[in-house]
């Protein structure tokens, strides 16, 4: 029976819940498993295809660029866009994970030429970015690939970006934040209305997810790196605010998952989470990592999971070694919120002995 | 009935009109984490943030070098520290966890102990001695404790060691040598790592643990490789190169055999970009980049093909 079999009685199982209502295809199904078997995307694989089309499309834009195609613009455009067909074509026809490598390349190698060429031709940079973030946008509709469908995604939110840095407006990263911790919390929190919706987001609900981790910790980290925007501080509180409100929201959640009903449990949590946040009221990139972490928890959704750790350990160093404070302060604040957590951590395995005990 | 994966729902999602709320019910109760997984996740976030922060703190107010408090003063809380830590992972009874814990963190008071030493006797902070003797004074605590973040520590010790006494040292160890020996070093490290424990019969490390040093160690012969195939061939080059085919050769043996995707496709990546290097060598003109293109997309799509029709004959 092979992977065939395992899908045949949790579908015998959604039946008898669901009810006669409940109407499906069966040959579409088992189709689609098969292709599954076939070629389950892994992790690693995923990798591999990404690192080999990016070499790959650095080697062959030397080829173009030796061959002196930097000296007509016209040529650039016009290869450029005809890569990028090219590669949505080769994804869309062949729709196997061993298409991958060669689309990739073929897609970042059509958007680097088609990129340089608008601005040989000194084209406004902004029409530039909104051109190439239509294209992105406009290949969501074409192409199901899914590491495709991903770059996608990092174009647009990568265009909102250069958007926010080539035209000097840089408090515009507080709305690009805010935007994308709620895009980032809707999608994870409500995985089962998109997967169902009418919409046909079952392909793009993975990239989306992870792109929106990516993008979300690369606004994050421009508000660590102030050489990198010029950033008023000012403003920071602005970002922290929502993102810890959302943060909150998500123990709310968090509280009904745990089944913790005691009011005082309650308040402790909240009370321990604010204190803990408070600090972070003019560092926004440490809550919003923290909320990466507990919304990848809360889904097991191991990549957000580990993203979303080392953004935190990155951001949280930052934070103290920015800080600007005497050694001392700042030795005096880590080793007593370390033996606060200590505390609650202490505090939590006593507790859980006692409930476990009950 | 074995647990639904993510991957089935998203199928049957785009092929019935299985309900929101199904489908909702479906991944709270099987995909998502319950809450004895929310229990361990937060013991162990707490537990992390507090000794991470706590040893920091400390690490911040030797950094701070407070003039008033005397060097034996300095020195001695450390030393105490260190004693107390030992001890109480020694004789408490507590999980094994915190006492490995504990000493991870009285292994990274050692580093700090050093780093004031350098600070009181004003011989810098970075000389490869004091990375020699944390490694060598932590060595026995983590043969014992034998705990994998522990074992990372020391590895990364060991790594930090001898590219400092080549750079302070050794200057006349070529980049080329100092790369073999890293590389030499770090393989025989994760034969050791998979060998010892099947040997004594002890628990394996962890599988994130041995797959970070094997991506060391690659990362330095691909490195080491494909850079010195541009330059003038010298023994170090053979010799690195000869023990990357041996290496090379039992990993992916090693791959097949535990049926690890990992190693059979970082081994051939980095196959590839040797090859891709020796090709530029040989040309550096638009014919030879474009072949290059082509050989990469090829070989990759090549490999892809063969990991998926091993996945799959592994899965059946």
């Amino acid at each position: 029976m092979g992977k065939l079999g395992d899908i045949q009685p949790h579908l015998e199982n959604i039946k008898s819940l669901e009810g006669d209502s409940f109407t499906y295809d069966e040959q579409a199904i088992l189709k689609e498993c098969e292709k599954r078997n076939g070629g389950k995307s892994n992790f690693i694989i995923k990798i591999l295809s990404v690192f080999g089309g990016i070499l790959a499309s650095i080697a062959f834009l030397g080829f173009l660029f030796i061959l002196g195609l930097y000296e007509s613009e016209v040529a650039m455009l016009m290869v450029g866009i005809g890569l990028i067909v090219v590669s949505f074509f080769l994804t869309k026809k062949f729709d196997a994970l061993i298409m991958d490598t060669i689309g990739i390349s073929l897609f970042i190698l059509g958007m680097v030429l088609f990129i340089a060429g608008l601005f040989i031709f000194e084209v406004n940079e902004n029409i530039i970015t909104i051109l190439v973030m239509t294209i992105g946008f406009g290949s969501l509709f074409v192409v199901h690939n899914p590491i495709l469908s991903f770059f996608a995604f990092l174009i647009i939110s990568g265009g909102l970006l250069t958007l926010i840095i080539s035209n000097d407006m840089y408090s515009l990263i507080h709305p690009y934040i805010i935007l994308h911790a709620f895009a980032l919390t809707y999608v994870f929190l409500n995985e089962a209305s998109l997967l169902t919706s009418d919409l046909k987001l079952v392909n793009l609900f993975d990239p989306l997810r992870t792109a929106l981790v990516f993008s979300l910790s690369l606004g994050l980290s421009a508000t660590v790196k102030n050489d990198l925007l010029f950033l008023s501080k000012s403003h920071f509180w602005i970002s922290s605010f929502v993102l810890i409100l959302i943060f909150i929201y998500v123990v709310t959640l968090l509280l009904k998952t745990l089944n913790v009903e005691a009011k005082k449990t309650k308040l402790w949590v909240y009370l321990f989470s604010v204190l803990t946040l408070m600090p972070t009221l003019f560092a926004p990139a440490i809550p919003g990592a923290l909320l990466m972490v507990l919304l990848s928890f809360k889904v097991n959704y191991k990549t957000g999971l580990s993203i979303g750790i080392l953004s935190l350990v990155y951001f949280v160093i930052q934070y103290y070694y920015d800080l600007n404070y005497t050694l001392l302060t700042k030795s005096i604040i880590l080793f007593s919120s370390g033996l606060v957590f200590l505390l609650f951590y202490v505090f939590l395995t006593k507790n859980l002995k006692s409930n476990e005990k009950v | 009935m074995a647990k639904i994966d993510r991957e089935y729902i998203k199928i049957l999602c785009s092929h019935s009109n299985w309900s929101e709320i199904g489908v909702r019910k479906t991944l709270e109760g099987q995909i998502y984490s319950g809450v004895a997984s929310w229990q361990r996740f937060l013991k162990f976030l707490l537990l992390a943030l507090g000794v991470s922060f706590t040893v920091a703190g400390i690490l911040f107010f030797f950094a701070y070098n407070w003039a008033e408090l005397h060097k034996f003063a300095k020195l001695g809380i450390i030393e105490t520290l260190i004693v107390l830590l030992i001890l109480i992972a020694v004789f408490a009874k507590t999980k094994p966890l915190i006492k490995k814990v504990l000493v991870l963190a009285a292994s990274i008071l050692v580093g700090v102990l050093y780093a004031v030493f350098g600070q009181v006797y004003q011989t810098g902070a970075d000389a490869y001695d004091f990375f020699l003797g944390w490694t060598l004074f932590i060595s026995i605590w983590v043969l014992f404790s034998n705990f994998a973040a522990l074992w990372a520590l020391f590895v990364a010790l060991l790594n930090v060691t001898f590219i400092l006494y080549a750079e302070q040292l050794a200057y006349e160890w070529s980049e080329l040598f100092l790369t073999c020996l890293l590389f030499g070093m770090n393989s025989l490290l994760i034969l050791g790592f998979i060998i010892i424990p099947k040997v004594f019969k002890m628990p394996p490390f962890p599988l994130w643990f041995i797959q970070l040093v094997a991506l060391t160690a690659i990362v330095f012969s691909t490195i080491g490789i494909s850079s010195g195939i541009f330059e003038k061939p010298q023994p170090s080059f053979w010799a690195l190169f000869l023990m990357a085919a041996l290496f090379y050769g039992v990993g992916i043996w090693y791959g097949l055999k535990t049926k690890s995707l990992f190693y059979l496709s970082i081994i051939p990546f980095s196959v590839i970009i040797i090859l891709s290097a020796a090709l530029l060598d040989l040309s550096d003109e638009a014919g030879m980049l474009f072949a290059i293109g082509i050989f990469i997309v090829t070989s990759i799509t090549l490999l892809i093909k063969m990991l998926l029709n091993y996945q799959k004959k592994w899965e059946s």
